[in-house]
């Protein structure tokens, strides 16, 4: 059973690190990007493809980061922000739309052969307590509780945390506060979109890398993000990882085809019992 | 030294004009209350300063056309305290104050606490926790934080008990007694005449009396400028009308 939980907890740290992108973007521009995972697949291709072209991994992993924070704020700022009818509909319609031509662009781009990508840190399993895991999937784990703590650490300790807080809170208030906030909004998607990049190049060592890769993570981690509670960073990484053992289960248990109907079932079941969340909190009504 | 220029100020919500061809100065070091009932303009005045709402006209800092942007006139020298207060709720009282001082190397967080001793005894707990006068003193302490040159303060006493607005009057004294610029807007007179050097009465988005505040003395006077009524006999006949 703990060989199934390690490795929920494995695919469940990828969920968590795409719904973090998926909350952070939520908080400050109250917008579900569905083009999250695309972005992220084109990051993780330019990775490949630096890395293919004989640069250090580190460097292209690196490059890959940059494109993911520049690329995902202009989303903010070229499309959102240009919406001359800003709601909820015409802003799900603008990223859905942005799901599909960066699927399409990353398919003409790069082609659509599925490629061996490389793991960041190599060796034989290691074996402890009776586990057996891969050093990549270890390192998942690592990734996962170092951007919790950083992610942790920026909120409550440096101005910027505190402003993207004051943002999400209220943007109104922010503005007449004279703060910079299409400034702090970026910042946001930056944070976001290197979030995405990075679970991509966590995943593709395992999934392999191809076009598709992330609209799976996606889904699931948008499950994640909800369960979570959707405004809450904490909720999506707590709910990421709880979806990825139960997935992990269910498929060692009951059925791997019932896996992921499990996690849509949760989500179903969380909108149902407890719409604000793990974590969110139940919207106040004025009497 | 003039500090602030205000031309042909008018600012529209769609259709509605709320600021019809606003004009005045401040000067460097004055206290200058803008009074006026409830939709009379003030606010919207305010919010065009400091770059909150869209205008037309003339508004210059210091000689300079200041820009259509709050955190650009912020970083210009201008501190606004809203109406509403408009403090995060979901943050801390320090936290408040270190996003108040946004852009600025120097942290004027003891300054201010030295100012609301009160702040500084409740600087870890969440600002939406505290009483409204904390949470005045919060707001005017986090546009402190900017260094402003010119502090602009919309209603700062609205919604308090009277014991409360003497102890935020007396601070705003405080503050323009170091020597700050001020233009305070309040609905109701006595403390903020009491305090201004210089006196505007607004009314359906119009400057219509202006003057110093021994002119206003007469409060028959500054009742008909306020309601709109027949001016009396003497009074404000005296002064400067638009």
């Amino acid at each position: 059973m703990m060989q199934y939980v390690a490795s929920g907890l494995v695919s469940g740290g990828i969920y968590a690190t795409m719904a973090i992108g998926i909350v952070l973007i939520y908080r400050a521009s109250g917008v579900i990007n569905f083009a999250h995972g695309e972005l992220a697949t084109f990051g993780t291709f330019v990775v490949f493809a630096c890395w293919s072209a004989g640069l250090p991994l580190p460097l292209a992993l690196l490059i890959g980061l940059l494109v993911g924070a520049v690329a995902s704020p202009c989303i903010e700022a070229f499309v959102l922000s240009g919406l001359r009818r800003r709601t909820h509909l015409t802003e799900v319609m603008a990223t859905v739309a942005l799901f599909l031509a960066l699927n399409g662009l990353t398919l003409a781009v790069f082609g659509e052969e599925t490629h061996e990508f490389p793991a960041l840190v190599t060796g034989p399993p290691i074996e402890a307590f009776g586990l057996v895991m891969s050093r990549q999937s270890i390192l998942v784990l690592v990734v996962v509780a170092g951007l919790t703590l950083i992610m942790a650490a920026m909120f409550r300790f440096t101005r910027l945390g505190a402003a993207m807080r004051a943002v999400s809170e209220s943007r109104e208030s922010a503005e007449l506060a004279g703060l910079p906030v299409r400034r702090i909004v970026w910042s946001v998607w930056a944070v976001a979109g290197m979030a995405g990049v990075l679970a991509g190049v966590l995943i593709a060592p395992i999934v392999y890398l191809n076009v598709n890769m992330m609209i799976d993570v996606l889904t699931k981690a948008l499950a994640g993000a909800v369960v979570g509670g959707l405004t809450s960073v904490s909720g999506a990484i707590t709910a990421g990882l709880l979806l990825g053992v139960g997935e992990s289960l269910v498929a060692g248990y009951v059925s791997t085809q019932l896996a992921t109907p499990f996690v849509f079932l949760v989500l179903v079941l969380a909108l149902v019992v407890r719409p604000q969340g793990l974590f969110g909190s139940a919207p106040k009504v004025k009497l | 030294m003039t500090l602030l220029e205000v031309r042909g100020l008018s600012v529209h919500y769609g259709a509605v004009q709320a600021v019809h061809e606003v004009d005045f100065t401040v000067e460097e070091g004055a206290v200058v209350s803008l009074l006026g009932a409830n939709g009379a303009g003030k606010t919207s005045t305010i919010k065009a300063i400091c770059g909150a709402a869209p205008y037309r006209g003339s508004i210059r800092f210091r000689g300079r056309s200041l820009p259509q942007n709050a955190a650009r006139v912020r970083a210009a020298g201008v501190g606004h305290v809203p109406e509403g207060r408009h403090v995060f709720g979901g943050l801390t009282v320090a936290d408040n104050l270190r996003l108040g001082g946004w852009g600025k190397r120097r942290d004027r967080s003891s300054e201010i606490y030295q100012l609301f001793p009160r702040l500084a005894e409740r600087r870890r707990q969440l600002a939406g926790t505290l009483s409204g006068g904390e949470q005045q003193m919060l707001a005017i302490g986090r546009a402190l934080m900017g260094e402003p040159d010119l502090l602009l303060l919309d209603e700062p006493t609205l919604g308090l008990a009277p014991v409360l607005c003497d102890e935020i009057f007396d601070r705003i004294r405080d503050v323009s007694a170091m020597g700050s610029t001020l233009v305070l807007v309040q609905q109701h007179t006595s403390r903020a005449l009491a305090l201004a050097d210089y006196v505007l009465v607004m009314r359906g988005g119009r400057v219509i009396a202006r003057g110093i505040p021994d002119d206003f003395a007469d409060e028959e006077a500054l009742s008909a400028a306020y309601l709109g009524d027949e001016m009396p006999h003497g009074g404000l006949n005296n002064l400067e009308k638009t």
